[in-house]
């Protein structure tokens, strides 16, 4: 069932090129002793060569033990995993050729930038020649030339990041893994960084997987995003066709801000949403592909009401966002059980209820997805 | 330095308006003073020590006769009898020491098995024994051991390796030095090269402090120390304690001068070392 | 596929297994059981042994009929205990006081209370005997003033006293100003802000907080005064402590037995008091590692030697 899945998505997102995939995770498990549940269970997806996926969720998720066993660092329990189409799955860390980036960067504080860069190279045994070039190449690409004989303490946050990077580029590592890489950094600085991250990435042209909680980071550095919740993958598939088609509520909610409602068909041409709000069919997307006799759903981005005094919906609203051009508004409908959150044009006025109406074409129907099938 | 401070009028609310013109300095003469009270013990008898190795007839009284370096020149000889002796057994404990205790506190550090406790106890037990007692069961169990010297050391490693494992066990247990040996496994180095180029440099603070916290501890033993050496070849301290029961005081009072000009720059390493972690770990 | 998934965790939990640690624990295992269980353990039997090699509790029942050794017992307990006291009582303000210093003050000062740690048992009975002895500065003092030679204290209850507190002193405070140092400043702020005087701070907030540390403290300070040698052998004159009929029995008069049972007791005294002085602590903490303090004890304390 789980195989069947994998394989189904990895065709879909790696082609005949799975074999040659940098990453191929299939069922990985890990149970920590003692733990009532394990921390990851049966996740399985690929990275291609030279793409970035982000492995997203909430703390504890399981996200960051999925990627550490990537890095054989953490035992498996259960699954395979393959690197360059080679079984790794029992291979210590020292012989993976990977590339990890720990959340606090991991600098070996008794040495030198240069003699960090040049530590995997060292280790490896590579001659002193090739290795002074590969240093070199690596400090180039990481644009931290001028910190070869600096020591680690002397650098600033995004410089040691760089580092980091430099040293786990230097050793040409098969993928690229980087563990929270952001959250060692001041705030005010993230968002800087984060581009600069992400053309550091794209230069690079590695196989990178990256573990983040913040949704900005994963939009801005991943190609594709798995989204994990309590040691499972969620959905695993592009910004877009996550934005587009979230697996469920809270995926909606986590990528995209947005949300995926309950609903079931009113049997006169219209959906009746959430017990509450009666939607005409033919203003829904997907309403043609949809089949009205099982279970139904639909998914609303952020932007796509509009507030209209003759709306259908009334949202009870509970909380207001100012977030400069738009207005994050969260709320319940009015007489339904669910949360709502959605996003106004700030000139909006906003009481303590508002009436609202689907922009025509943008909120989608579809069937209920079955509980952890990740697409 | 405001070593007797006037106390500031009593706090509370008798006096809102003094609390209110200005916040005051505040001169707590009590901590202060049982601060200094604790350095004024800790260096008089060794002040005291200096003028009766420096004074010709101790028995006349301080400086009775005038003073002399006398005794100090004439007990550097016996000084020296036991010294190279206390200098070995300290060595080879502290060489015993690193290569059982090392992977003893890695040991402790990196594994949690039910075992463990137990040996965990087993290790900090000579804290709690009275080392007197360690020496006799000693004695009485190897006899044959005490003339060649080996008993001792076997003595000296029991009570000392504790103090490595207490002092190195929770550096090796240390998250980031985890982390670095992880990243340094990642980047291709076996345990060995991890071991000698990224553990080693992360705890040789403390690593080195043990050491001469161990040296100290086993230059100066005296408890187990008097019932298992072999009296041919005394320690330092148990020869101190000859001179101190038999001999001059003036005499005595030199020897221990000489002992503590002995440990002095080993306290002094300690010290800096100390101040050195401190400033690392911050 | 089944096997396929589990035949490679097999693999991987056999090279995480933690045997090479438990392997590289073997050399200290061997040592502490050659050099510590079967030399304690054969003293146990043997204390336990009577003179026809018939099992008997006589050596131990001759501990606390016989008034010499009820005594000396009696006084290593108390004056283990009154020492502790007397050195907590100076420790416990002047840690708070040099928790503050800083500077070469601080240096200075670490320097010279930390200094009596290296010295063995002997010398400290030698510092008393220079100060308090017969022919000791405070002799001279006295003679010089009056006249007339004072009380020589130093080789009775007084001296061993004082002895006692020197050895303790850096002990105790070590461990302590290690815990206040480590006291959160803001806990202070915040209970001056909420309108506590000083002293009410001191007693609501400063000393709950060293609590842990205080316990720890006394059973490294008892411990080490029970087992205390060589400053009672260069010191005592008549005053007697267990230790000095230890040796007696073990070495002078060969009576291995009663040596053996004199030796567990004081053990076993010294096991009692840091049992109390853990579970207490570890009553303070609740929950928090307790083992901690005590480690922090044996690294910044030491033994008597």
């Amino acid at each position: 069932m789980t195989t069947a899945v994998n394989v189904e998505q990895s065709s879909r997102t790696g082609g005949a090129a799975d074999q040659h995939a940098a990453v191929r995770a299939v069922g990985l498990t890990r149970r920590y002793p003692g733990a009532a549940r394990p921390a990851v269970s049966d996740v399985g997806f690929t990275v291609g060569q030279g793409e970035v996926l982000a492995l997203v969720g909430p703390s504890g998720c399981g996200k960051s033990t999925t990627l550490r066993m990537i890095a054989g660092l953490e035992p498996l329990d259960g699954g395979t995993l393959h690197l360059d189409g080679v079984d790794a799955t029992g291979t210590r860390p020292e012989h993976r050729r990977i590339g990890w980036v720990p959340q606090s960067y991991g600098l070996f504080p008794h040495m030198s930038v240069a003699d960090n860069v040049g530590y995997g190279l060292r280790a490896r045994r590579v001659p002193a020649d090739q290795r002074r070039t590969a240093v070199q190449e690596a400090l180039r690409l990481a644009r931290v030339t001028e910190l070869a004989d600096r020591s680690p303490s002397q650098l600033s946050g995004g410089q040691r990041q760089r580092v980091a990077l430099a040293r786990a580029l230097a050793t040409d590592p098969r993928v690229l893994l980087l563990d929270e890489p952001l959250a060692a950094l001041d705030p005010q600085l993230r968002d800087e960084l984060r581009a600069e991250l992400a053309e550091l990435l794209r230069t690079a042209g590695r196989a990178t997987v990256l573990v983040t909680h913040d949704q900005h980071e994963a939009l801005a550095l991943a190609d594709r995003i798995a989204i994990l919740r309590d040691g499972r993958l969620v959905q695993c598939a592009t910004p877009a066709e996550i934005w587009q088609d979230p697996a469920d509520d809270f995926v909606a909610a986590f990528i995209a801000r947005g949300n995926v409602l309950p609903a079931e068909s009113a049997g006169d041409g219209s959906v009746l949403v959430a017990d509450v709000w009666r939607l005409p069919l033919r203003e829904l997307g997907g309403a043609d592909t949809v089949r009205l006799d099982r279970e139904l759903e639909v998914v609303l981005r952020p932007r796509d009401l509009v507030a209209d005094e003759h709306g259908e919906l009334t949202l009870m609203v509970r909380q207001c966002e100012y977030l400069g051009d738009v207005v994050r508004v969260h709320g319940e409908p009015f007489g339904g059980d669910v949360r709502l959150s959605v996003e106004l044009p700030s000139s909006t006025a906003i009481s303590d209820r508002i009436t609202l109406r689907p922009s025509p074409g943008k909120v989608t129907v579809r069937n209920k997805r079955t509980a952890g099938g990740n697409r | 330095m405001t070593l007797i401070a006037q106390r500031p009028a009593s706090p509370g609310p008798a006096e809102p308006a003094a609390a209110r013109r200005r916040p005051r300095r505040e001169r707590p003469w009590l901590t202060a003073g049982a601060a200094w009270l604790a350095v004024g013990l800790a260096v008089a008898p060794i002040l005291v020590t200096l003028l009766a190795a420096l004074t010709d007839n101790w028995n006349d009284g301080p400086l009775g006769g005038g003073v002399t370096l006398r005794w100090v020149g004439e007990s550097f000889a016996e000084f020296t009898i036991g010294l190279s002796t206390s200098v070995e057994v300290a060595l080879y404990t502290l060489a015993i020491d690193l290569v059982i205790g090392l992977p003893l506190a890695w040991a402790f550090a990196r594994t949690r098995l039910p075992g463990l406790g137990v040996l965990r106890w087993l290790t900090g037990l000579p804290l709690a024994v009275p080392g007197i007692a360690v020496g006799l069961a000693l004695v009485a169990t190897y006899p044959q051991l005490q003339s060649s010297g080996m008993l001792l050391i076997a003595g000296h490693v029991v009570v000392t390796l504790p103090f490595l494992t207490a002092a190195v066990a929770p550096v090796l247990a240390d998250r980031d030095l985890v982390d670095l040996e992880h990243t340094a496994a990642t980047l291709g180095a076996r345990f060995g090269r991890r071991s000698l180029t990224v553990t080693l440099p992360h705890i040789r603070t403390s690593l080195l402090s043990a050491a001469l916290m161990i040296f100290t501890l086993s230059f100066g033993e005296f408890n187990l120390t008097y019932f298992i050496v072999n009296p041919a070849e005394p320690t330092l301290p148990v020869s101190l304690f000859g001179a101190f029961i038999y001999g001059q005081t003036s005499n005595a009072a030199a020897l221990t001068l000489w002992y503590c000009v002995a440990v002095v720059p080993i306290a002094v390493a300690l010290q800096l070392l100390g101040k050195l972690a401190v400033k690392r770990s911050k | 596929m089944s096997a396929q998934a589990i035949s490679p965790s097999r693999r991987q939990r056999r090279r995480f297994a933690p045997t090479i640690p438990l392997l590289a624990a073997i050399p200290a295992i061997a040592l502490l059981v050659l050099l510590m269980v079967v030399p304690l353990c054969s003293f146990v039997i043997r204390s336990l042994t009577g003179i026809d090699g018939e099992f008997s509790w006589g050596s131990y029942q001759e501990i606390f009929t016989e008034p010499r050794y009820r005594t000396a017992l009696f006084n290593s307990v108390w004056l283990a205990i009154a020492s502790t006291a007397l050195a907590l009582l100076i420790a416990l303000p002047a840690a708070l006081h040099l928790a503050r210093l800083r500077g070469r003050t601080r240096t200075v000062v670490d320097a010279v209370l930390t200094f009596p740690l290296s010295l063995p048992g002997v010398v400290i009975g030698f510092f008393i005997i220079v100060m308090f002895g017969r022919s000791g500065l405070a002799q001279a003092a006295m003679t010089a003033l009056t006249g007339e030679p004072g009380l020589v204290l130093a080789y009775a209850m007084p001296g061993l006293l004082l002895a006692y507190l020197y050895f303790q002193l850096p002990r105790v405070l070590g461990t302590l100003r290690g815990a206040a140092e480590a006291l959160d400043p803001d806990l202070v702020t915040v209970a001056r802000t909420l309108g506590a005087s000083r002293t009410r701070v001191t007693f609501t907030v400063v000393l709950p907080a060293l609590k842990p540390a205080i316990f720890a403290a006394t059973a490294l300070a008892i411990a080490s005064s029970l087992g205390a040698y060589g400053t009672v052998a260069a010191l005592s004159e008549g005053f007697r402590v267990l230790p000095l009929d230890i040796a007696e029995q073990g070495t002078m008069l060969q009576n291995t037995r009663l040596a053996g049972a004199m030796s567990i007791v004081l053990a076993l005294v010294s096991l009692i008091s840091t049992l109390l002085n853990d579970a207490a602590e570890r009553h303070m903490r609740r929950g928090a590692k307790p083992a901690a303090a005590t480690a922090v004890a044996a690294a910044t304390g030491g033994r008597t030697s």
